[in-house]
């Protein structure tokens, strides 16, 4: 930590006693009148539930019958012959061939190269772009700053299609190789697209429990890094999903069916939405 | 054994006024985080509040009665979370300003060390008001605030960098 960090902390500090001094507790908030809201409202400590647990267990157990049930018929009606999978290896070729083709798609659909350009996201960063839409900021932006799990709410936060994934899938489209202790491997694919590139990516880790979230760069790879905790945040009718990677900010946002990538070093959040607030009409 | 323990403890049989003594202990802590995160006395009390009750009711899940308090912060980081996402989506219009949908620090109390506090952490967004509090002021490793606010020590780290300098800066101009 530098010298000028720890000063700061320790203005920090010292202010904040002088505060602790000048503050009184609000009276809704004293002890007494805090036990009188649990007994008047009649608060309970709530018991651990078994109900739940069992009817979860009586669930699998009917969803697996259902499913094994469904098999049996299946074989039973191609005459016992094991079902092949004949689309796998196209799969595996139309994969290469989309990693292979992944600049030209981004550049000619998916991303907007224009929005992609760095040199003009720093420009439009600058304070003059800032104070030209600040007045169209305040009326427009709803920000919904919440953290979420991106490996199963991202396709529900910015639309697109989210497929669980085995490692192997995962690792065809992002550099980062399969992460030991991982439970969930997700690709997010844009629905209007016959391309099977997908927009994003997540996983999250078994053992630490953080989600880990990549977004498509605009050279056609996925980032090689680790984006963890991405907000989600809405701008006019666009939502904007974005993180930050040390000083660099990652933002991905649909507009009119197509999903623009942002890439700012040394932005807030607020910038960004800013700046996507001037990308959306 | 410790007498927080043995509150916590007690508390978890349904045990109001151990809870409430537990709650003492801290009330002061939570409601001082509260007011900077959510910039206003009224929220913060509210927020306390909800808190304190949601706490009560899932204090039986708390498996490390010794890990009460970063749990209980847990909870209330939650809790204000929730105060501005409700807030936010109540107005249609959002100032970025503060970062918190044009709530203001409305009272005004006299010190000027408070004001220059006040006004540094309007600097901030939510999360960095978050990181500051409980890093610098209640003295939690960025691997234990990560796990209170569902993120990464790398990015707790960085936020809190760039939270001082901002905050440092304000400082310095004021």
């Amino acid at each position: 930590m530098k010298n000028a960090d720890k000063e700061t902390e320790k203005i920090i500090q010292d202010k904040m006693q002088a505060f602790d001094e000048e503050l009184p507790l609000p009276e809704k908030l004293n002890r007494q009148a805090i036990v009188e809201g649990l007994e008047s409202k009649g608060v309970m400590v709530k018991k651990k539930s078994y109900k739940g647990a069992v009817r979860r267990i009586a669930a699998a157990a009917a969803a697996f019958a259902v499913v094994l049930s469904g098999l049996s018929l299946y074989s039973y009606f191609r005459g016992g012959e094991p079902v092949k999978n004949d689309d796998s290896a196209a799969i595996d070729d139309s994969n290469n061939e989309n990693v292979d083709n992944a600049k030209d798609i981004l550049l000619n659909g998916i991303v907007d190269a224009k929005v992609s350009e760095k040199a003009e996201v720093e420009s439009a960063l600058s304070e003059d772009v800032a104070e030209s839409v600040s007045s169209r900021n305040e009326q427009s932006i709803n920000t919904e700053s919440l953290y979420f799990n991106p490996a199963k709410e991202a396709s529900a936060k910015i639309g697109g299609k989210a497929e669980s994934v085995t490692a192997k899938e995962w690792s065809k489209f992002f550099k980062i190789e399969a992460l030991p202790y991982s439970l969930s491997y997700n690709l997010l694919y844009d629905l209007h697209s016959d391309s099977r590139i997908p927009i994003a990516g997540s996983v999250s880790y078994s053992r630490k429990g953080n989600p880990v979230f990549v977004l498509l760069s605009k050279t056609g790879y996925l980032m090689d890094v680790g984006i963890s905790s991405p907000v989600y945040s809405q701008v006019n009718e666009s939502k904007v999903l974005f993180a930050n990677y040390g000083n660099t900010y990652f933002a991905l946002f649909q507009y009119e069916g197509l999903y623009y990538t942002i890439e700012a070093q040394d932005a807030s959040e607020a910038e960004i939405l800013k700046l996507v607030n001037t990308l959306i009409p | 054994m410790d007498p927080k323990i043995d509150l916590c403890k007690r508390s978890q049989t349904g045990d109001r006024e151990a809870f409430g003594d537990l709650y003492a202990l801290y009330a002061k802590e939570l409601y001082r985080y509260a007011y900077f995160v959510l910039g206003s006395p009224e929220l913060a009390a509210d927020a306390v509040q909800d808190a304190v009750i949601s706490a009560f009711e899932q204090i039986k899940s708390l498996r490390k009665p010794e890990a009460f308090k970063a749990w209980l912060f847990k909870i209330l980081s939650n809790t204000c979370n929730k105060h501005i996402g409700d807030k936010v989506r109540q107005r249609e219009t959002v100032l970025y300003d503060d970062g918190l949908g044009g709530l203001a620090l409305v009272e005004a109390l006299p010190a000027e060390d408070i004001m220059d506090l006040k006004q540094a952490f309007t600097v901030l967004d939510p999360i960095q008001r978050q990181i500051v509090l409980l890093c610098v002021v209640e003295g939690y490793k960025s691997r234990e605030v990560a796990q209170m606010l569902s993120s990464t020590p790398g990015t707790v780290r960085s936020k809190l960098a760039r939270a001082l300098k901002k905050m440092r800066e304000e400082l310095e101009r004021t």
